[in-house]
């Protein structure tokens, strides 16, 4: 029985199974997941809305066939909301029940301040699950979280140690790969960064969204797939206020496959301009200036069936 | 597994020391993760080593052009290729030499190799030329700068730059009650509820945008302007400071490490256009485009101090407007005209730019500030 190759092997290995799980990457990308895994240490990543930034963890949770642990980052988040918290219904409900029961409020401390009792939030849940095999924990949009996050978010990725005053100090056998993301809403500060290895993901070139969305929408035209491509490339040189990402790419190609389109032309564009554009302004840009005139707008319908120069 | 070259150790720690003096930051325990990885690496392709320097140095996109440059000089010695190395000027107020070409400045670069440190300091020194340049009229405006100053900013500041942020802390009064600590305090009595506890949302500080228009119409306020702006900075260190005519420039840097007198010296050479024309609605579309996701959000306050004459597109601006709008939480326009007796606001930029202010106040002197902190009280009740 042939023995299934270990994906970091190589940055060439770690490319090719990506590529497998439908995620299309570049070396650099590559590279940098694959020292993280190595040098064992978290990847920030950092980028545009839409780029791929999250979608990295789960392709890497499902290529080493592991758990994904997910912590949503959001303002007010707190240790309680990340690492553990306990069941305080539950506990007065015990508490309720062995009122009776002549216990001593020690005994009866232990009782509550049990595992049974315990709700594991995200960040325990990475901590004991690496007891067994390597996950991936995603600690999405850190931004969004305040500073204080941050400073706790330190303490727990340079060890991975949690200790619970009532059951002890639980550590990771296995470190978790992690991976943080940010839209960079506000500045991460230094010392968490110097602990990660830093990428910023930029838009892709043609020929990587080209395969992107044949990888991702294998359904749609050849044609169909260069002629979006192409719009989209061309649309992000414009002056707008929020950049079409390459997931607005996708959903655009799976609606126009939807809408059985196999031509992207002036009409179809109006009709569906709501897949790319998310703001009024922007909107209103594309109809008055940017659609109005005919050079760009050629430029951005391209010509079906061949490949547009950039 | 590659043994190390006999250089290699040392020059990745020069090269740390010259990134370092173009303000990119290197910890110690990123020259350890570079030594670590070079084992992991194919030493002899140039990219994954650019990579694994990067991903491991580097941690803010802003660097990541000054460090391409750098790797390019330092490690590939391509100093043809090399652009201008992107810094700020010398707050100390270097006046560099108009003769100085980018090569000069290459050619210092590559001497680094050669332990030149001096040449390293000489490389983040540059020509900036402002044809409008002519200083600062210091004796227009008396220059306050007393504690009892900042503390009334402070005081005027308060109710504005505090929120109710989402994060709790834990209070003995309240209307939460907070089952956490009420657990643990009563299991003392066997689980009874005897004592309460409280928690309530902890106040968080809201974050001013200052942007500063320093045309040749606003000079005369420049200087008691720039007192409010570093008295504002003292007050909260994360205020962000812009100050535009016909380009934006970001001055946040300055007011963070410079004193006051630093400050008015080096702010005409780093301001570009400094006293020329007006372009509210094209220095807006500036920030939005560099600045606008990280500083543009539903927490922030927005302050304009300018007289309102411009001189850009006005569809422009009134679209900036309205994005400024949407995006933060307050605007406030602060208008040295407006105090004059019989002034409207009629002028094609103010006009267009108004609908779109929730404040709209005078500010000649110092003591027109006073008048903002009513209206301050109000934006928070």
């Amino acid at each position: 029985m042939m023995t299934e190759k270990n994906p970091f092997s190589s940055i060439d290995e770690l490319m090719r199974k990506l590529e497998e799980h439908r995620y299309v990457t570049d070396r650099p990308l590559a590279t940098v997941i694959y020292l993280s895994y190595h040098l064992k240490k978290p990847i920030f990543l950092e980028g545009e809305a839409g780029v791929g930034k999250t979608e990295v963890a789960l392709v890497l949770s499902e290529m080493i066939n592991t758990r994904l642990i997910r912590l949503q980052c959001y303002e007010g988040l707190d240790a309680n909301s990340a690492l553990y918290e306990w069941n305080y219904p539950k506990q007065l409900l015990r508490i309720k029940m062995d009122e009776q029961s002549n216990k001593s409020p020690e005994e009866l401390g232990h009782v509550i301040y049990s595992e049974p009792y315990l709700i594991k939030r995200p960040l325990l849940e990475a901590t004991l699950s690496s007891q067994g095999d390597t996950p991936v924990l995603l600690i999405d949009e850190l931004d969004r979280a305040d500073e204080e996050f941050e400073a706790f978010l330190l303490e727990i990725l340079s060890d991975f140690q949690v200790s619970i005053p009532e059951i002890g100090t639980l550590k990771a056998t296995h470190k978790p790969i992690v991976v943080i993301t940010s839209n960079r809403t506000r500045d991460i500060h230094d010392a968490l960064k110097r602990r990660c290895l830093y990428h910023w993901i930029d838009y892709p070139s043609f020929e990587k969204e080209m395969r992107i969305v044949k990888a991702r929408v294998p359904d749609v035209e050849e044609s169909l797939a260069q002629q979006v491509t192409n719009f989209m490339q061309n649309i992000r040189q414009q002056d707008l206020m929020k950049k079409p990402g390459v997931s607005e790419t996708l959903d655009w190609a799976e609606a126009l496959l939807q809408l059985h389109k196999d031509v992207l032309d002036e009409e179809t564009v109006k009709q569906t301009l709501g897949c790319i554009l998310k703001y009024r302004e922007d909107i209103l840009k594309f109809k008055t200036s940017i659609w109005a005139d005919s050079a760009t707008r050629e430029l951005l319908l391209g010509d079906p069936g061949k490949r547009h120069p950039r | 597994m590659r043994p190390l070259s006999d250089g290699l150790g040392p020059n990745i720690v020069r090269f740390g020391r010259l990134l370092e003096e173009n303000d990119i930051s290197v910890s110690f325990s990123s020259v350890l993760d570079v030594l670590r990885g070079i084992h992991l690496i194919d030493i002899s392709h140039v990219d994954e080593f650019y990579h694994l320097l990067r991903f491991t140095v580097v941690s803010r996109k802003e660097d990541i052009e000054a460090f391409d440059t750098l790797f390019q000089a330092f490690w590939l010695d391509n100093a043809e290729a090399v652009p201008e190395i992107p810094c700020m000027p010398d707050v100390a107020g270097y006046e560099g030499d108009p003769q100085e070409s980018p090569h000069k400045q290459v050619s210092d670069l590559k001497s680094t190799r050669d332990n030149g440190p001096d040449s390293v300091k000489e490389l983040s020194l540059r020509y900036s030329p402002h044809p409008l340049y002519q200083g600062i009229r210091k004796e227009k405006v008396d220059f306050v700068e007393s504690q009892a100053f900042y503390e009334s900013i402070c005081t005027l500041l308060h109710p504005l730059t505090t929120r109710l942020g989402r994060r709790y802390q834990y209070t003995i009064h309240g209307k939460e009650i907070s089952l956490r600590k009420i657990l643990r305090k009563n299991m003392q009595f066997g689980g009874e509820l005897v004592l309460l506890d409280f928690k309530k949302k902890k106040p968080k500080r809201r974050r001013i945008l200052f942007l500063c228009d320093v045309s040749g119409s606003m000079d005369i306020y420049t200087l008691m302007i720039i007192q409010f702006v570093h008295a504002l900075k003292k007050v909260d260190r994360k205020t962000e400071i812009f100050f535009f005519s016909t380009e934006l420039t970001r001055v946040t840097p300055l007011f963070d490490f410079g004193g006051f007198p630093s400050i008015v010296s080096s702010l005409p050479e780093v301001v570009s256009d400094w006293k020329g024309g007006t372009r509210i609605g094209h220095c807006l579309s500036r920030l939005t485009e560099t600045h606008g996701s990280r500083l543009l959000t539903s927490n922030a306050i927005v302050m304009i101090f300018s007289d309102g004459w411009d001189r850009g597109e006005i569809d422009l601006l009134t679209g900036q407007m309205a994005y400024v709008k949407r995006r933060t939480y307050k605007i406030i326009w602060l208008n040295p005209l407006l105090g004059t007796e019989g002034y409207q606001p009629i002028c094609q930029g103010m006009s267009a730019a108004l609908p779109y202010v929730d404040y709209f106040l005078p500010v000649t002197n110092l003591h027109d500030l006073q008048f903002l902190e009513k209206t301050l009280e109000k934006m928070v009740t």
